[in-house]
Parts: structure tokens; C-alpha cells; sequence
């Protein structure tokens, strides 16, 4: 960019959310005179060598300026939102002699100083050793989401920090962006590294090539991917409109991708494709339109799969009249997809697969999703399982989805060294899974399947864990909140205030740049800061291209914030063991000093020239790439197998009937070993066909947002004027919108605008009535994430419209000693109500 | 001779970077004497008109981006008592900050409401294609620069490449008057769609064909439905009536109905059925 003006100053930060160290392209910060003037797109450098998928059909690429989405742009907003925090807070009547637990939420705060906060953080860990005997009393909550620089804002130090010291308890992230797929779909397929995905090595040169239609299932490019990549989906949705592959999406909304790219839209009720996916198998079977070859040689169990879908097993033949009572769409259209499908070449596309892969019982839904791509040859050209993604990490084996050298996706950027604890099975013998942490802390002992971390070995599915791990233990005493984000988006946040505010909890600390969420009822607030606010580098490595960039402070610390980083290392050193940070520019000239970079430039180099994107391989060069690592594109190599043995499952095949689940849990009626449509049950009741649907009958879908990344940045002014991100309601206030569909609308008396209640027995949220016809009939929908602004505590009523306070638990009958087989996190498809509030009803209550 | 700027309909996605990065430029940011800063809420110098468009399931959403057009025939120039409002060769109008006395005339005056009214500082404010930034150099306003499909383009209207572009757009309100600056292609027609199926054997119907015709102009717009049954008529007239035929070897033909386009049309699930 040209300008006149010597006095402004450019500035590179971190443009991704996703934290964990894995940033999209940077922000162009322009500053000039110690405030920021102005926030522009990265532009790749012009002697950078671009990526090229080379088809038949032409070369695919990307443009050089990058594609920041609208509330990274807007990010500068955050530095002094009105919920920023600039000084160490104390709740008013929160003291170690007098912890007033049940206030947490209603007191107001006081300023402290830095020395008081650690003053007090240090007494109370001296104080767990001393009466409970052990920090294993201390629950760390550090897995969230956040600012993207490779060190200051990474939400994990304190499982370091409380690991140095001598233990704690893991909150043990599920794996929330996969759910489905990973208790469910890894049955079927394998994919540990994969989290329960397909790999995806060099996929597009297969889906670009050869696809002729993609099925969008849980899939929107347009949204999720911008807050960790760049909204890169919108080019990669370019490249498939190009290519000339019609689009079809399967989904109870029209989402923001399907809005402007889909060719058809096939409304479907939530938690119901297993019903679709068995009509669609139905149909194939009485047609003969399936590879039964490949049935036969790569799959396992399909003989009784065939059984179920015929209804030789229970009486019920999963035809598509029985599928289009359950999940709305047509016989006639069923029918079509399921030739369709058969005939032209058909990946089924998933952005994390969306709210599908995260309602009640959606392992099977994954399963059946399995099952279905299997019978058409999973891995013949064009007939993917295909993710819409761009790094290597988490969706591939060898080589990225992408034209790139492997040696940059292996060594192009530095690892952190807190990234494991995130990611692996704990260390630490003392852990919970994240959605069991309430019932862990208000009713323990909890008995649950598998360690749950992210990636994690199916078979641990089959082993039990109990927290607390053994008697003397004293369960969770204090915590330590790095998150800020539980009560907003896991599900059954009410049940997450009511664990923060039960006496059984002394202390909870929380450390976060703004006053939102889970904050609301810490006794010690601790100030983090911006990625405006510290020297960093980006690692540029969850996007399509890879680099780094070094991070220039942009303006001074707001307040007395300090990053997240120092905050713990300042705490490390009051406790003695200091030495476990270094300090922040030998950490980063470490961390830059194992990159590839490093060989070509020293560290006082890379901080002056600031940027380095590494050159793509040419397309000769890929091919040579994929000849070297014999890589051919996605599942094409498992197609290939003359018999196919080669998954990591324990017969190598693709086991549509599960031998593990066989094994371990042959009669289990909620997961058994042959996958089956599963309304309802004991964990869950969230079927239109339950007697609690005549108090609910509608469903509640809920989706990633488009306006934020899960809970970050609802607090921007400029995206709360977007018509999608709020609605105004008659009293001013923002409120979540609430997609309902004009004759639901009717049915209540709401039109556009309103003021709305959703609830359950779990509790309300306000919302603002946004009246569409881009949602079913039967079906609302609300993102998760908006900021929790709680009317009334104990009456469970919130206003910001934090809809997953009232999603399902993973287990919705779960008594104290019993056992829960799929802790699964529900946070869409489940049964609420919608009705127009009076704004005289509106009381704020403390 | 003189600027204007071409925006594709088709591309945009909706992603709305070019109203946030208005306001990244514009709030908070003095840009006399070209524009004073605008309020951190309530001015959209450029605005996405979000369109829902049909019904379930055939719906659209479309996205047009409206800012000031920079016409040629202005009439928020003659509507200003002060004079503040002004044209510049290069074709941008625009709103000296110093001399509005925050009369409001010429937010009357805009046909497009694109003027909005800056109740702290008492002037009117509009956009300026970032005229600060041109003149010191910059080959794009913020909002061509932030749009990630590439959608806008600002050129010279005696650019041959320019010249291409404007043979295939057209301007929002003609009749109007305004001449504006600001073209766009792919504004969005209205479409008639729907899904052709047989309800005797519950199949959808491919190759039907379905023929609109418009009622005054005589004019016969075809398709034919695809795998799905279904169609989509497009190309149509806002405000035409059409009448609906369809029909398929095998059939017996069908005169739908009459639709009216003031509005898109969904005519839903159209069922053919067999001859006696």
C-alpha cells in the first residue's frame, strides 16, 4: 500500500482465532501516533510462488490479497469494548475467610493491584495443599479458542504451569468440532490423527478433477473457516462452482454458503439424516445401484447392515416413505438424491460437519454417513469424503490438501510447547472430559468412556475413567479459568453456573481480556491483553499457505493488562519456579530458531524484514511430491487396495458393523455394534416423537456463528449492525438472533423484530425474532456463543441469548455412579419453545 | 472522462468487509477536509442490501452493496443553501465538512438515502471514495480493497477494460435521473421456480418443460426441469405477469397459474399427472 505519511507506522498481527498457536494470514496494522488509523488485508508478496491445482478443466489458485472476514477486520474494536479489562478485579465479598460462593454472578467487583492478585492466587494454592493435601484440588480449565499469536494469548499455561508445581486436574477438551465423528464415525473408518475425518492428502486434486457433485452436509465455507483461516471457503467454493460441480445441500437451514453457492437446497430435520442416509441405502439396495464389489472386499458387515435397512431385522423397512415422515424431505427428492448420488460422482462435503455431527446420538448419524459413502466405493475418483480443508495438521497423513512442500508443513513453523497438553491424552493422572466437568464438580464420582482428548486412539473408547481418580482424592476446589467460554459453548451451561457457584468451589480465577461468559462469576479477574498489545510472531500455518510473520506491538498495554504468557510466568516466578518461562523474546527466538526460516535468516533478520510466506511447489513439483511420499488424493489408495485392508480398524476394513463395539459393548441399545436411527433414548430425549415434544415441539439448531468465532467478539459495534448478527429489539437492546419460520411465527403471534423466550426445563434465553424462510418449518435456530448477560440467576433466564445454556448434557438421566459410554457434547437438535415476551415481565434481578 | 466504480452482483457473497473497513477508515479517523469522522454506529456510507428472496426451499440470498453513486446529475448539489456540496473532474462528489451548517436538505434531496446526517458534529456525511487516500495514491477505496471476491472494481470510464464491463451493467433507479457513477452487473432478476413430480409413483420429473409467458410483451421464457424436478426461470421482468405452462411427454399439460414478479416465485411442488 502507498501512502505519503512516514509517520505511519505498518504493523503485522496475528488474523486467526482458533488460539492453540495457529494463526490464519496476519492483519496489516497501520498506526500511526500511538493508535491504530487503520486495518488492511495481508497481501501475499508478490515474489511468494502461489499453489496451482492443476485439472483437465484448468489451474486453480487463490488471489494474493487475503481474506480476513469482517470481525478480524473489525478486531481493533476489542481493544476498548466496554467489557475490556484493564486491572485486576477482586469480587466485592469474596475474601478467604468469607468466599460468599452463592453470590458469584451478583457481586460487583473491586480494583486490585497485581501484587494483591498474586498475593492471593499464591496463598490459595498454598492453602488447597494444605487442607486438601494435594493441587490435584485445582481444575485448570486452558483448551479455548483464541487470538492466534504463536505465544502471548496461547489458553493453555496453565496446565503447564499447575504441572510444574505438582499436579492438577485436566479439563480434557472433547473433541466438540468432531463429535459425531469421533464416537461414532471412527468406528466405521479409523482416522485417529484425523479426529474420525477421512484424510485429505492432496484432495483437490481429485474433488476438482473428478467430482461432479458435492452433497454440503454439516458444511458451511462461508462461515466457521474465516475466524481460523481466512474466509479462504469462499475461494475454495469459487474453485467447485468452476469446476462445474453442482452443489446440493442437506440441511435444516439455508446457510450462509448454500445462501449464495448451493444449486439446491434440501431442508431436513435436525438429528434425522440417519433416516435420509438408510432411505437413500434402501434405495441403492432394491435398485442395485451400489458397489457391491467394494462392499464385499473393503467393507465389513454388510450383510447385516443390509438386514437393518430391509427391515428383515425389526419390521421396518427404512423405505423413503418411512424416512419422510421422520425427517421432512420428499419421497420424490429422496429417491432422485439417492440416484443421483449413485450415478454421478459424489463426495459429501462437511465444514466439521456442523450442526449435524453435534446433536443427540449423532455417532450413529456419522456411522450411517459412513456407511452410505462406503457403498458407492469410497475413494474411486470424485466419491470423497471431502472437508474443505487447507493444513496438514488434524486431516491429513502425508501431504497438505493443497499443493505445498511437506518440509514447510513439517518444520515452516514453530511448534509451542504447550500444544500437546491440548490435543493428547493427558499426562496428568488426575483429568475430567470437559462436558462431565459440572456433574464432576456437583455430583461426583463420574465414570465415563475414553480420555476424550482430541486425538486419542478409538480402542480408548472401551476404557473406563472415573474421576476423582482414586478415594482420598478431594475433588475440585479452585479453579483455574483460562477459557472464559464453558457456560456459552458447551452445552448445558446452566449446569456449569451452578457448578461455579456451588460452595464445594473456594476459589475460581479467571483470565481473559473482557468481562464476558464464564468471568461473570470469578473471584479474581486477571487482565489479558490484545494481540495489538505484544511483540509476537504469527505462525501462519491454519490457512491455505504457510509462514511466518514477526507481530510488532501496536500500541501500549491497555490498563495494566498483561498477556496471557506473563501473567503465568509472573505467577511461576512468586512460586518459585520461574525458570519453566523464559522470557518472551528468548522464547520466540527459540521457537523461530527451528523453523526453516532460521536457516536462511537469523532472528534480528526475520524481526526486521517481518514477513515470510513460503513458495508453493509448482505443479510439476506436486506431482513429484505425491510420486515421492506415494500419496494419491484423499481415499483413492484404499480404493485401489484389491482387498481393502488397510484402515486402522481392527479388520483393516471399513467396519460398518463395529467389532470393537461388538466386543466390548455388545448390547449396548444406544450405540450398538450395528449402527441404527436413533431418536431417542436414555441419554436422550430430544425426538419430536417424545412426550416432552408436546411441551417443546420445536427443534433448536444451532450452529458455529457467522458474525464471531464460537464466543469471540460479540462485543464489536460495527458487525452488530448486520442484520444476521442482531436484532434490535423495542427496548434497544441487541439481542441473538432467533431464525423462525413465517408460519411458527404466525402460530405465536411473533413477527420480525420481537422480543423472543427460548426454553426447556434447563432454563431461558431471550432472543430477537428474525423471520425467514431460510429455516424449516418446525425447526429455529440461534448460533451459539453470544455473550451471556444473565436477567436472572436462579430463574435461569439470560438476555444475551447464550442459547447452549440450555442444551443437553451428554447424559440427560445420569444418576451419581453411573456410567456415561458416550460423553458426547449436544449442543444442536434438541427441543425447546418460542414465545413473545412482554417487556413488562422483564425484571433484572441483584 | 472520470472515475467509476463497477461492482458484480453475482460475486458478492455477503461477507460485509467493505461496511466494516467504511467504518475501520471512517470512525474516529479525521479525514478533513475531505470527511470528518462519521459516529461508530448509524452511518452505512457503504451498505449491503441483504435480499432473502423465494420461499422454503427454493430461496436466494442476494447481496448488493449501495453507497453514494457520485452522480452526474446530483441533485444533493443544487440542494445545498451553502454550497458545500461539490463535483470534482474526476467525477466524485463531494460534501465540504467546513461549510454544512447541518441544514439536512440534501438527505431529502438524495433519491438514494445515501446521505446520513451526523447529529454530534451537525453535518452531512456521505462517501467519499476514500478521495484521502486516492489522491495521496492509493489505486483503491478501502471497501474495493477489503471485498474478498473481487467484486468491485474502480477504474476510468475511457478505460477500454472499463468500457467491457460497463457495456454489461447497468445503474440502480434510472429513472431517477441522476446519471450516477456507480454501475453494477448481474442486478438481480426475479425467478419463478418450482419442482415438476409425478404424485401417482411419487417421482420427480425431469425434462418437463416449462414456459413463462409475459402477458403484455408476448415474450416466451423456457426452461426445462433437471434430475430434481426441479426449474428455475430466470432472466424474468419485475413487475410482469406471466402465465405458467408446463408440460412432458407422457402428460397432460398444465397451465399453472399467473405469477405477478413483485416478488421472486416459489410455485412449489407442481404435480403432472398421466391422461385418461
Amino acid at each position: 500500500m502507498s501512502f505519503e505519511d512516514s509517520a505511519v507506522k505498518v504493523c503485522y498481527v496475528s488474523g486467526g482465532l482458533c488460539g492453540h498457536s495457529r494463526s490464519g494470514p496476519p492483519m496489516e496494522v497501520q498506526v500511526k501516533d500511538g493508535r491504530i488509523v487503520r486495518v488492511l488485508p495481508f497481501r501475499i508478496p508478490d515474489e511468494v510462488r502461489l499453489y496451482r491445482v492443476r485439472t483437465s478443466k484448468g489451474e486453480f489458485t487463490r488471489p494474493r490479497r487475503a481474506v480476513p472476514a469482517a470481525y478480524i477486520l473489525a478486531w481493533k474494536k476489542r481493544m476498548d469494548s466496554p467489557s475490556r479489562l484493564k486491572y485486576p478485579l477482586k469480587r466485592v465479598d469474596w475474601s478467604p475467610e468469607n468466599r460468599n460462593p452463592q453470590n458469584r454472578g451478583k457481586s460487583g467487583y473491586v480494583r486490585i493491584s497485581w501484587d494483591e492478585a498474586i498475593d492471593i492466587i499464591v496463598n490459595e494454592i498454598k492453602r488447597v495443599k494444605e487442607v486438601y493435601g494435594t493441587t490435584e484440588a485445582i481444575l485448570v480449565q486452558a483448551d479455548g479458542h483464541g487470538q492466534s499469536g504463536l505465544l502471548h494469548t496461547f489458553h493453555c499455561y496453565g496446565h503447564y504451569l499447575f504441572d510444574k508445581l505438582g499436579g492438577y486436574t485436566s479439563q480434557v477438551r472433547n473433541p466438540d468440532s468432531w463429535e459425531g465423528y469421533y464416537w461414532g464415525a471412527k468406528h466405521v473408518w479409523g482416522f485417529d490423527a484425523q479426529v474420525g475425518e477421512p484424510i485429505q492428502d492432496a484432495i483437490f486434486d481429485d474433488i476438482l478433477e473428478n467430482c461432479e457433485m458435492l452433497i454440503f452436509s454439516g458444511c458451511d465455507p462461508e462461515s466457521t473457516v474465516p475466524g481460523f483461516a481466512g474466509q479462504i471457503g469462499t475461494i475454495m467454493c469459487r474453485w467447485v462452482k468452476q469446476a462445474g460441480i453442482k452443489i446440493v445441500g442437506v440441511s435444516p437451514d439455508l446457510n450462509y454458503a448454500e445462501a449464495v453457492h448451493a444449486d439446491k437446497w434440501i431442508p431436513i430435520k435436525p438429528n434425522t439424516d440417519a433416516a435420509l442416509y438408510l432411505a437413500v441405502a434402501y434405495t441403492w439396495i432394491k435398485e442395485d445401484t451400489y458397489d457391491k464389489k467394494f462392499v464385499q472386499t473393503h467393507c465389513h458387515g454388510f450383510e447385516e447392515f443390509k438386514k437393518y435397512v430391509l427391515g428383515e431385522e425389526d419390521g421396518v423397512p427404512k423405505t423413503p416413505e418411512w424416512a419422510e415422515k421422520i425427517c421432512g424431505v420428499p419421497v420424490e427428492t429422496i429417491k432422485t438424491l439417492a440416484r443421483t448420488w449413485a450415478k454421478k460422482r459424489t463426495s459429501l462435503a462437511v465444514f466439521f460437519g456442523g450442526p449435524k455431527i453435534r446433536g443427540p446420538y449423532s455417532s450413529e448419524v456419522a456411522r450411517i454417513e459412513a456407511i452410505v459413502l462406503s457403498m458407492q466405493g469410497l475413494g474411486k475418483p470424485g466419491r470423497q469424503f471431502f472437508r474443505f480443508w487447507y493444513r496438514l495438521g488434524l486431516g491429513c497423513k502425508k501431504v497438505a490438501p493443497l499443493p505445498r512442500y511437506p518440509e514447510v508443513d513439517a518444520e515452516g513453523t514453530p511448534p509451542n510447547f504447550v500444544e500437546p497438553y491440548v490435543y493428547m491424552p493427558p499426562a496428568a493422572r488426575s483429568f475430567i472430559i470437559k462436558t462431565l466437568v459440572p456433574e464432576a464438580i456437583l455430583n461426583p464420582p463420574v465414570s465415563w468412556y475414553c480420555a476424550g482428548s482430541i486425538i486419542c486412539p478409538t480402542e480408548d473408547q472401551f476404557t473406563k475413567y472415573t474421576f476423582p481418580p482414586y478415594k482420598e482424592h478431594p475433588g475440585i476446589r479452585m479453579i483455574w479459568n483460562e477459557n472464559a467460554c464453558w457456560t456459552a459453548c458447551w452445552s448445558y451451561g446452566y449446569k456449569m453456573i451452578e457448578a461455579l457457584r456451588s460452595p464445594k468451589i473456594d476459589f475460581v480465577v479467571g483470565i481473559h481480556p473482557w468481562f464476558e461468559n464464564d468471568l461473570r462469576y470469578a473471584d479474581l479477574i486477571l487482565p489479558a491483553q490484545t494481540i495489538f498489545e505484544h511483540d509476537d510472531i504469527v505462525p501462519v500455518n491454519h490457512t491455505d499457505i504457510v509462514g511466518l510473520v514477526y507481530q510488532d506491538r501496536c500500541i501500549k498495554p491497555v490498563g495494566e493488562s498483561k498477556s496471557d504468557y506473563e501473567i503465568h510466568r509472573l505467577v511461576a516466578e512468586r512460586l518459585g519456579i520461574g525458570d519453566a518461562f523464559p522470557p518472551p523474546e528468548e522464547a520466540l527466538r527459540r521457537a523461530f530458531e527451528k523453523t526453516l526460516a532460521a536457516k536462511k535468516m537469523s532472528w534480528e533478520e526475520f524481526k526486521r524484514k517481518k514477513v515470510v510466506i513460503y513458495d508453493c511447489p509448482t505443479p510439476e513439483e506436486w506431482e513429484e511430491i505425491k510420486r515421492k511420499y506415494n500419496v494419491k488424493p484423499g481415499l483413492t489408495w484404499f480404493y485401489e487396495l484389491p482387498e481393502g485392508k488397510g484402515l486402522e480398524t481392527p479388520t483393516g476394513k471399513l467396519e460398518i458393523y463395529s467389532t470393537g463395539i461388538a466386543q466390548h459393548f455388545p448390547d449396548d441399545k444406544e450405540r450398538p455394534p450395528l449402527p441404527r436411527y436413533m431418536p431417542q433414548g436414555e441419554a436422550h430425549q430430544e425426538s419430536l416423537e417424545h412426550v416432552r415434544a408436546e411441551k417443546y415441539p420445536l427443534l433448536m439448531m444451532s450452529n458455529h456463528p457467522k458474525w464471531r468465532l464460537h464466543a469471540q467478539g460479540d462485543d464489536i459495534s460495527w458487525t452488530k449492525e448486520i442484520p444476521t448478527c442482531k436484532v434490535k429489539g423495542v427496548d434497544g437492546y441487541l439481542y441473538e438472533p432467533l431464525w423462525i419460520h413465517p408460519l411458527d411465527a404466525e402460530k405465536r403471534g411473533i413477527k420480525y423484530g420481537d422480543i423472543v423466550k427460548v426454553f426447556n426445563e434447563r432454563g431461558a434465553v431471550l432472543g430477537g425474532a428474525y423471520v425467514t424462510e431460510r429455516i424449516m418449518p418446525g425447526v429455529v435456530y440461534m448460533d451459539h456463543g453470544a455473550n451471556h448477560d444473565p436477567l436472572s440467576i436462579e430463574g435461569k433466564l439470560d438476555r444475551g441469548g447464550c442459547i447452549n445454556l440450555i442444551a443437553p448434557p451428554p447424559h440427560e438421566k445420569r444418576i451419581v455412579g453411573m456410567e456415561v459410554r458416550v460423553p458426547e457434547m449436544c449442543s444442536s437438535g434438541y427441543l425447546v419453545e418460542v414465545e413473545k415476551v412482554d417487556l413488562k415481565d422483564l425484571r433484572r434481578e441483584g | 472522462m472520470g472515475k467509476v466504480l463497477v461492482i458484480d452482483v453475482a460475486e458478492c457473497v455477503g461477507c460485509y468487509c467493505c461496511q466494516i473497513v467504511c467504518k475501520d477508515e471512517h470512525v474516529e479517523n479525521d479525514w478533513s477536509p475531505y470527511a470528518k469522522p462519521q459516529p461508530d454506529t448509524g452511518h452505512f456510507w457503504l451498505k449491503i442490501d441483504e435480499k432473502e428472496r423465494g420461499t422454503i426451499p427454493k430461496v436466494k440470498v442476494t447481496y448488493i452493496p449501495i453507497l453514494c453513486m457520485h452522480c452526474d446529475n446530483a441533485p444533493c448539489i443544487p440542494a445545498c443553501p451553502q454550497n458545500a456540496i461539490f463535483k470534482r473532474s474526476d467525477g466524485v462528489v463531494l460534501i465540504n465538512p467546513e461549510k454544512c451548517d447541518g441544514c439536512k436538505l440534501c438527505l431529502d434531496a438524495c433519491p438514494y438515502g445515501v446521505i446520513y446526517f451526523n447529529t454530534e458534529l451537525n453535518i452531512a456525511q456521505k462517501c467519499t471514495l476514500c478521495t484521502h487516500l486516492l489522491d495521496k495514491g492509493w489505486k483503491e477505496p478501502r471497501c474495493v480493497g477489503a471485498c474478498q471476491r473481487e467484486a468491485m472494481i474502480l477504474g476510468e470510464e475511457d478505460d477500454p477494460k472499463i468500457k467491457t464491463l460497463l457495456d454489461k451493467a447497468e445503474v440502480l433507479h434510472p429513472e431517477y435521473g441522476t446519471k450516477p457513477r456507480v454501475y453494477y452487473m448481474n442486478l438481480p432478476k426475479p425467478f419463478i421456480a418450482g419442482t415438476i413430480v409425478d404424485p401417482s409413483n411419487r417421482e420427480c420429473l425431469e425434462g418437463a418443460t416449462i414456459i413463462a409467458t409475459d402477458l403484455v410483451e408476448g415474450v416466451k421464457h423456457k426452461t426445462v426441469s433437471d434430475e430434481f424436478g426441479d426449474f428455475w426461470l430466470k432472466d424474468l421482468k419485475w413487475m410482469h405477469r406471466y402465465l405458467i405452462e408446463v408440460s412432458k411427454e407422457g402428460y397432460a399439460p398444465k397451465k399453472v397459474c399467473i405469477a405477478y414478479t413483485d416478488k421472486d416465485i416459489n410455485l412449489g411442488t407442481i404435480q403432472l399427472t398421466k391422461p385418461i
